[in-house]
């Protein structure tokens, strides 16, 4: 399983909301930051929260963000950054 | 913003954090051994997040344990472990109990 994204790599979360348990905050869709590393892969948690297995694992991403891209309205310093983790599924090529 | 679900409170403003400390109540120290013990096989972690996030927004604003203890008995319910009629009668019971030794 080849990765989709590499370090470096700006990528966009999806906008999208789904029913159910997920992992990926409401307020990071549609954000986009540069992947600051791969790591891992995990069984998928979406799945496990319902039971199933979690096959197959989910290759999981540390993504970095501008907190000024996030918050429309943040006050702090310009280069303040936010790292979340995020699941492939949930991210795009920005 | 209508898409966003009640418990994924991310960035909206929730007043002050209360930062002082205390000692965890009996119950909920049982409560919290009860679900390690079920652990992966009835109350695997995520499973345990899922049913949080889906209590009505009433229990969701319970203090935590609370919260886990209408969560877990959803959870429970679900699974099989009890019928949410054998749940009922049973607090039926207890409430009747703890009136009566009042």
């Amino acid at each position: 399983m080849t990765a989709m994204f590499k370090v470096g790599d700006k990528v966009t979360v999806k906008r999208t909301h789904p029913p159910g348990h997920r992992r990926t905050p409401f307020y990071i869709r549609g954000k986009a930051g540069i992947v600051e590393r791969i790591a891992g892969n995990f069984a998928n948690p979406e799945e496990l929260a319902y039971g199933f297995d979690g096959e197959p694992r989910r290759r999981l991403y540390r993504v970095r963000f501008m907190q000024t891209e996030i918050w429309p309205r943040y006050d702090g310093p310009a280069q303040d950054t936010l790292d979340l983790e995020v699941f492939e599924h949930w991210l795009e090529p920005a | 913003m209508t898409d966003r679900r009640y418990h994924d409170m991310g960035g909206e403003p929730a007043g002050p954090v209360d930062p002082s400390t205390h000692e965890a109540e009996p119950w909920q120290k049982l409560i919290t051994a009860l679900r390690n013990a079920l652990g992966d096989d009835y109350c695997r972690v995520d499973e345990l997040r899922r049913a949080l996030e889906d209590l009505r927004p009433e229990d969701y604003d319970l203090p935590y344990f609370e919260r886990w203890a209408v969560a877990m008995v959803n959870l429970f319910c679900e699974k099989g472990l009890f019928s949410r009629a054998e749940w009922d009668a049973k607090m039926a019971e207890v409430r009747r109990k703890v009136q009566e030794a009042a």
